[in-house]
């Protein structure tokens, strides 16, 4: 919150994922159900948790779905920047070239997408920026709105994002060892690799004065480990940077948060990383962790907004979900993953991202009282 | 009142040749252009991976070596980092496809199909560990990453950032006719670092950048030609107001000099 008393406000937003819209999403969530099929993937012979409808994977049908979620007939166009932010987005594009010599109504590029999506929303005269921060986009486009809107440069932001598995993407995990045969176990000893799933979301922030049960975006903060092109650094020590600066950004003490929106992708070393993490942090008083991706897949650079989004409104009911696929502790660190909903006690919720290449990103979000 | 920006040091990989602060170095007779770029030219020890890295991978490195040797801000355990890449990884995800096709995709090529991939042997070979940020807006990616730059000095979240602006077009792009009629076809590559701190450097430069919204769409300005002018100025040492106009907004970089 700045002198006058503003902040930057999540206004609303919508997710579509395996599970569904955000609030079908977060009704399985504390249910613990996962919408991980566990035959194929584009091919692959691994799990997946692909769009809950298949309607949902094209960009154009998306694009309306989540449109019609947010009003933003009563803002300024004019000062308003639109934020698209993806890891590969669709990238299905160069397939049906390379395979059918066909092309799309948008190029395999993010800022052709970014562009059809704009004019869908009926946005052509707003600034575009693409944040493509690997598996961090959605919360490094976060932090990159909070700068606009608290810099005065921006009155609104629409962040949108949609990262949608393809061949493409399927392959290229697989050929990684990256993904898992069953379904992601966030956490968990028997862990084997992540899930891929589908994602989009949009998002609608603005900078005014907040008013009880408003969702503040207080600060984020990001790094680089510096370390490997695809693994995470082993110390934890980049996104605990992250967390630190994000904490600090948002003069916020670390006992003062309520949980951890983890990025949890159950791969072996990417969760080993996180718990150092959040150790170095925390200490010994870790807050209640979960993360969503045991249920809804790792949805890509769209991800870390839909996860932020669904952070938001477990705030809204002051519950954190049970992280599904979790059962036993396989972290060196005794960090308190979630087996069940639980409560929180503050309404302060840090969410932590990872992408390739060693981006990370945090973002803390609260609920004004 | 906001605290000053200054250059501490810039490099630029064009056609012509190779830019940083003692002027214009000609490709030897055997190099057309950026492509051609050797590490010999831009890093005085063996670096093994320079040879297998992509043309964008390679012109983001070659800059920011450039940049980075001449600079002497020290910290880059703080130091920031922000890439505006006109086409992401395109050129990487067309030689991806194709050993996808083949039958046997390629992990090493999978993990450099991302627009973020140019940062990360930077990152990796200079132990840069600040805040990222990679922005693949097309034509205007590169003064956004220089405005993404000034926000994150501006907020403290670090005193210094490396900016990378990278344009690369392979011949492996020409298979797919569909790519952006309006990206340009020849390779360049910028590299500035800006800093909190009045680098020891005279003149030293302060920086000041100013975003005007336009109320019409506009046609883009040449990315490399604007930031071609911001060079010459610091060459010439001379205060200068650099002016481009972008689809959606105006850029004004301000270039004051303080002896």
């Amino acid at each position: 919150m700045n002198q006058n008393n503003n902040a930057v406000i999540l206004e609303c937003g919508e997710i579509l994922c395996s599970l569904g819209n955000l609030q079908e999403t977060i009704a399985d969530l504390f249910e613990g159900f996962s919408a991980i099929s566990q035959d194929s993937c584009f091919g692959v012979p691994v799990s997946y948790a692909p769009f809950k409808k298949k309607s949902w994977y094209d960009l154009k049908e998306n694009t309306k779905i989540l449109a019609s979620s947010i009003d933003i007939s009563n803002i300024n166009k004019e000062e308003t920047i639109f934020i698209f932010c993806a890891a590969k987005g669709d990238i299905s594009p160069i397939e049906k070239y390379y395979e059918k010599k066909e092309q799309s109504e948008y190029l395999p590029l993010l800022y052709s997408q970014a562009e059809y999506v704009k004019n869908i929303l009926e946005l052509e005269n707003c600034r575009t920026i693409v944040i493509s921060n690997a598996c961090a986009s959605g919360a490094t486009a976060v932090e990159v709105a909070w700068e606009f809107l608290s810099s005065g440069k921006a009155q609104n932001i629409i962040i949108f994002g949609f990262d949608a598995i393809s061949r493409f993407i399927s392959t290229g995990f697989y050929s990684l060892s990256a993904l898992s045969q069953t379904k992601a176990k966030p956490f968990d000893a028997n862990r084997d690799g992540l899930t891929l799933g589908d994602g989009s979301c949009i998002a609608l922030l603005s900078f005014r004065k907040p008013y009880s049960g408003d969702i503040i975006v207080a600060g984020g903060g990001s790094s680089n480990d510096a370390n490997h092109r695809t693994g995470p650094s082993r110390t934890g020590n980049g996104l605990f940077r992250a967390a630190k600066m994000a904490c600090e950004n948002a003069n916020i003490l670390p006992e003062k948060i309520g949980a951890i929106k983890c990025h949890g992708t159950a791969t072996k070393y990417n969760d080993a990383m996180e718990a150092k993490a959040i150790f170095s942090l925390f200490g010994e008083k870790i807050p209640p962790c979960f993360s969503v991706k045991g249920a809804i897949g790792h949805t890509s650079g769209a991800g870390s907004l839909l996860e932020i989004l669904i952070a938001a409104e477990c705030i809204k009911r002051r519950l954190i979900p049970p992280t599904v696929g979790f059962q036993i502790l396989g972290v060196e660190e005794n960090i308190p993953v979630s087996s069940s909903s639980q409560h929180i006690l503050s309404k302060t919720v840090l969410c932590l991202s990872a992408g390739f290449g060693g981006l990370n990103s945090a973002v803390v979000i609260m609920e004004h009282s | 009142m906001k605290n000053k920006i200054y250059l501490s040091s810039f490099s630029a990989i064009l056609e012509e040749g190779i830019y940083d602060d003692s002027g214009l170095k000609n490709w030897d007779k055997d190099q057309i252009g950026p492509q051609d770029i050797k590490r010999e030219q831009v890093l005085n020890k063996p670096y093994l991976n320079f040879g297998k890295l992509s043309l964008a991978d390679k012109l983001a490195f070659s800059a920011a070596s450039l940049s980075l040797t001449k600079s002497d801000y020290v910290n880059k355990e703080n130091m920031g980092i922000c890439l505006g890449i006109s086409t992401g990884s395109f050129s990487t995800d067309c030689r991806y496809i194709e050993t996808v096709i083949s039958g046997f995709p390629s992990p090493s090529i999978f993990s450099a199909t991302l627009p973020s991939s140019s940062i990360t042997d930077v990152a990796i070979y200079f132990g840069i560990k600040g805040p990222n940020r990679v922005c693949a807006n097309g034509l205007d990616s590169g003064i956004t990453a220089f405005e993404l730059a000034i926000n994150l000095i501006e907020f403290g979240k670090t005193d210094s950032v490396l900016i990378l602006i990278v344009n690369s077009i392979e011949s492996v792009d020409k298979n797919i006719p569909l790519i952006l009629p309006e990206i340009p076809k020849n390779n360049f590559a910028f590299s500035f670092i800006l800093t909190s701190k009045k680098p020891h450097i005279s003149p030293a430069f302060a920086i000041e950048l100013k975003i005007k919204k336009t109320n019409k769409l506009m046609n883009n300005d040449n990315a490399e030609l604007y930031f071609k002018e911001f060079i010459n100025s610091v060459l010439l040492k001379k205060d200068a107001n650099i002016k481009g106009v972008w689809k959606t907004f105006e850029s004004e970089i301000i270039l004051k000099k303080e002896e």
